[in-house]
């Protein structure tokens, strides 16, 4: 009896022991949050493992989960006419309070700022802006998933702003706008042309050109690519116009520059549709990118090893 | 003919040869006091490459003759930002309008096309009617000024692309200037001449209208 209680108490943990295993117990055990989920576990993960994916695109559209359906209804109808932010989660708002993108240029108070959570009021939420696009636009509750967009974002899935990143890029902020009017032109006579359709692909604006053939002044969102974004950001935005006048071929003209701060002008030139022409289909033109952003981006990448043309030399 | 006769005519001709020389002289070195400014520019458009923009390489389609004030608002916007700081522009204006004029004065002929400029990084990036309020504010606040050689010589104003945020010394020494080096001394307080003086030593600003 004496042996089998001696070897009992030797096979127990010391006094010591139990004290510390107690003390790491109560430790972790304080450190989880009161109402933890699964589901939140998974975000307080996703908020401090983000780093390796760095310079990665962000994905555009968060889902909503059916818990969250109820709350967001209840809100989402003075949100509907915007036709932006579909899915923007309260969860994922949480998870990626960002600053506006471009804190220098204004930002149009618009229905397509993101959700905040819990289905609390908006206070700009009333008057819906053409000028602050969303990723996807055409369904009519901001909570509907939408069809044909990008794979559904897992809660597990990593956030990926980079760490060193002033402003990351968020599609769930209203792009920055600023002050943008467009000229119509013959391509021929260099007339301009008046009652030409200007319609503004990014945010869907149609305008109308005066006698003079420029459209009113109205508000463009500067909206630069996110692939460059966490390495050399782009200069300017860039949009895309579509102009229609009965008589003419159709005219595409992307590449439109959008500078923050400064008003910006472009110029699309309209081809007459001539009896010969048979096979008729749209005139397109790209701007091209702005020599100094190449520069720029073709020096962030140079190795020591296999310079190319090497550093810029004056 | 009688040895007067010969010592007339070697006088004449020597002095048909002396103004002939200066008038040579003078042509090779073309101020702002002797040499209006052009009214127009004749640009080579060169093809474009095949994802839709105009190639340096490329071959001459044609020549453009464009008015040259014309000519500088449609380049600016193309080589500085327009969202720039103004005094940035202002001095960007100057060196594009100098590195211009210069041009003009020294045509090239290359494909059997004679012109003064290309719309390629050869020469200054031109895209017509793709001209700016902001930029157009900064060639017209400049337009009565040029910068020139001591003496009002003109002379190409060289500039190349530089590196953000920085003075970008080593521009100043090859007589360059950076375009972001414009930018970064005007976010601190230079204004356009102070810039041009930093990065073009030894030039003087010249007023010529």
């Amino acid at each position: 009896m004496r042996r089998w209680s001696r070897h009992l108490i030797r096979k127990l943990p010391s006094p010591r022991t139990v004290i510390l295993s107690a003390g790491a117990v109560a430790l972790v055990l304080w450190s989880l949050p009161a109402d933890s989920t699964p589901w939140q576990w998974a975000g307080l993960h996703r908020q401090h493992a983000p780093h390796s994916l760095r310079g990665a695109v962000p994905t555009a559209v968060a889902v909503p989960d059916a818990a969250d359906d109820a709350q967001a209804s209840t809100s989402s109808n003075a949100q509907t006419g915007a036709g932006g932010r579909v899915g923007a989660h309260p969860l994922q708002t949480q998870t990626m309070p960002v600053p506006a993108q471009q804190p220098a240029a204004p930002v149009a108070p618009n229905a397509s700022q993101p959700k905040t959570p819990a289905g609390q009021p908006q206070a700009n939420a009333t008057t819906p802006s053409p000028a602050a696009p969303g990723p996807a636009a055409p369904t009519p509750s901001p909570t509907a998933p939408v069809p044909g967009a990008p794979p559904i974002t897992t809660p597990g899935t990593p956030r990926v702003s980079l760490p060193t990143d002033p402003a990351p890029f968020s599609p769930y902020l209203p792009w920055p706008t600023e002050r943008m009017r467009v000229h119509v032109i013959d391509g021929r006579t260099q007339q301009p042309i008046s009652g030409a359709e200007v319609v503004l692909i990014e945010t869907e604006q149609r305008l109308t050109t005066g006698p003079d053939g420029w459209t009113p002044w109205f508000d463009a969102p500067i909206v630069r690519d996110p692939r460059f974004r966490p390495m050399v950001q782009e200069l300017h935005g860039q949009l895309g116009v579509i102009v229609y006048k009965n008589g003419y071929r159709d005219a595409i003209h992307f590449g439109i520059r959008v500078h923050p701060g400064v008003p910006a002008e472009t110029t699309v030139w309209m081809y007459k549709i001539g009896p010969g022409d048979t096979r008729i289909e749209p005139v397109f033109y790209e701007e091209p990118y702005h020599h100094i952003w190449l520069v720029e981006l073709a020096d962030r990448f140079r190795s020591d090893t296999q310079p190319g043309e090497g550093p810029e030399r004056p | 003919m009688s040895r007067r006769s010969v010592r007339i005519l070697a006088a004449a001709l020597s002095l048909t040869l002396a103004s002939g020389h200066a008038a040579v002289a003078q042509a090779a070195t073309p101020t702002v006091f002797n040499t209006p400014e052009p009214s127009t520019i004749r640009v080579a458009i060169r093809g474009l490459n095949p994802w839709g923009e105009p190639d340096p390489r490329g071959r001459v389609l044609w020549v453009q003759t464009v008015p040259f004030e014309q000519y500088c608002e449609d380049v600016l916007p193309n080589e500085w930002v327009p969202s720039w700081h103004m005094e940035a522009l202002k001095a960007g204006a100057i060196a594009v309008k100098m590195f211009a004029w210069y041009h003009h004065l020294h045509p090239v002929t290359i494909d059997g096309f004679t012109f003064d400029v290309d719309n390629t990084v050869n020469f200054q990036t031109f895209r017509y009617l793709s001209r700016q309020p902001d930029t157009n504010r900064a060639i017209a606040a400049v337009r009565s000024y040029a910068y020139t050689k001591q003496g009002g010589e003109i002379i190409e104003l060289n500039y190349r692309a530089g590196y953000r945020n920085s003075p970008n010394w080593q521009y100043r020494n090859a007589q360059k200037m950076a375009q972001w080096g414009s930018q970064y001394w005007a976010e601190r307080g230079r204004n356009w001449i102070q810039i041009l003086q930093f990065y073009y030593m030894d030039r003087q600003l010249q007023r010529y209208r």
